[in-house]
């Protein structure tokens, strides 16, 4: 499966790569919300996953969204933001438009790992040896 | 709730240290810092009018990118750099965005070289804080532009 990382920071994606390929993920990422709907309808029966900033040019985070929902005709892609966005009407506004669950940068991986798992995220752990 | 110095710096603490694992402390103010160095701004409007400035000497922002990247400093590129500058700054301003009361929203990070153009030139008066990051000097400032005028 694939989980596909859009944020427009390239040092922000390597730090989600790291913590989500781990787990088993084949990993897409794209610099904004446009180039990530390219990526998602080139493999939409293969994401599982979408971590998604808000913050970004061309289409940002928000927009992504109400995007990916209203093409979806069945499955659920996991979306999952992750913004220093805590303004309670915008975060009201991306439950709305569909996200499943948020996480606020700055974050940890225990963080990230937690609320992956409280959406119910498939994670091959890898074993320790 | 406005923005005081403690709040600031627990700000940058949470994400320098907190989520990537700098070292991060209080200094004096190194004037050097000002050099050789890039600045990243993000600028906040409607509730709270504001920018918020990271200035960071290329040792510093060397480190911080090598960090991120998980990468040699010899090995990063001048747009790395910059990038990993520039997401500091939005996860500074953005959280200090969400401190102060009022629906405002956040620009892209904008990175270059330190001009030391107004407001954040010599003449500053806005908030600043100074930082050993890595050993090396980081400054963050906040201008409240709805105070301009006073
Ligand atoms: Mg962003």
């Amino acid at each position: 499966m694939y989980a596909l990382i859009i944020d427009d920071s390239r040092a922000m994606r390597k730090i989600l790569r790291q913590i989500v390929e781990p787990l088993g993920f084949q990993i897409l990422e794209a610099g904004h919300g446009q180039e990530g709907l390219e990526l998602l309808n080139e493999r939409r029966s293969e994401v599982e996953l979408c971590l998604v900033d808000w913050n970004m040019p061309v289409m940002n985070g928000l927009e992504f969204v109400k995007t990916v929902r209203k093409q979806e005709q069945e499955g659920h892609i996991k979306l999952m933001m992750v913004t220093t966005e805590t303004e309670p009407a915008q975060m009201a506004r991306a439950l709305m438009a569909g996200v499943d669950e948020f996480v606020m940068k700055p974050f940890t991986r225990d963080i990230l790992l937690e609320k992956l798992r409280l959406i119910g995220v498939s994670m091959q752990l890898p074993v320790a040896n | 709730m406005t923005i005081d110095q403690q709040t600031l710096q627990q700000v940058v603490t949470d994400v320098c240290s907190g989520m990537l694992g700098l070292e991060v402390e209080p200094s004096e103010k190194d004037n050097a810092a000002t050099g050789d160095a890039l600045s990243a701004v993000v600028k906040i409007s409607g509730g709270w009018d504001s920018l918020v400035q990271v200035l960071a000497p290329r040792k510093t922002a060397k480190a911080i990118a090598s960090t991120m990247f998980a990468m040699n400093e010899d090995e990063l590129t001048e747009a790395e750099i910059r990038d990993a500058v520039g997401e500091i700054v939005n996860m500074v301003g953005g959280n200090l965005k969400g401190i102060v009361e009022g629906d405002s929203s956040l620009s892209l990070p904008c990175v270059g070289e330190a001009t030391g153009s107004a407001p954040f030139d010599e003449n500053f008066k806005g908030l600043e804080i100074s930082n050993s990051c890595q050993g090396d000097p980081l400054i963050v400032r906040v201008f409240d532009r709805s105070r301009c005028e006073s």
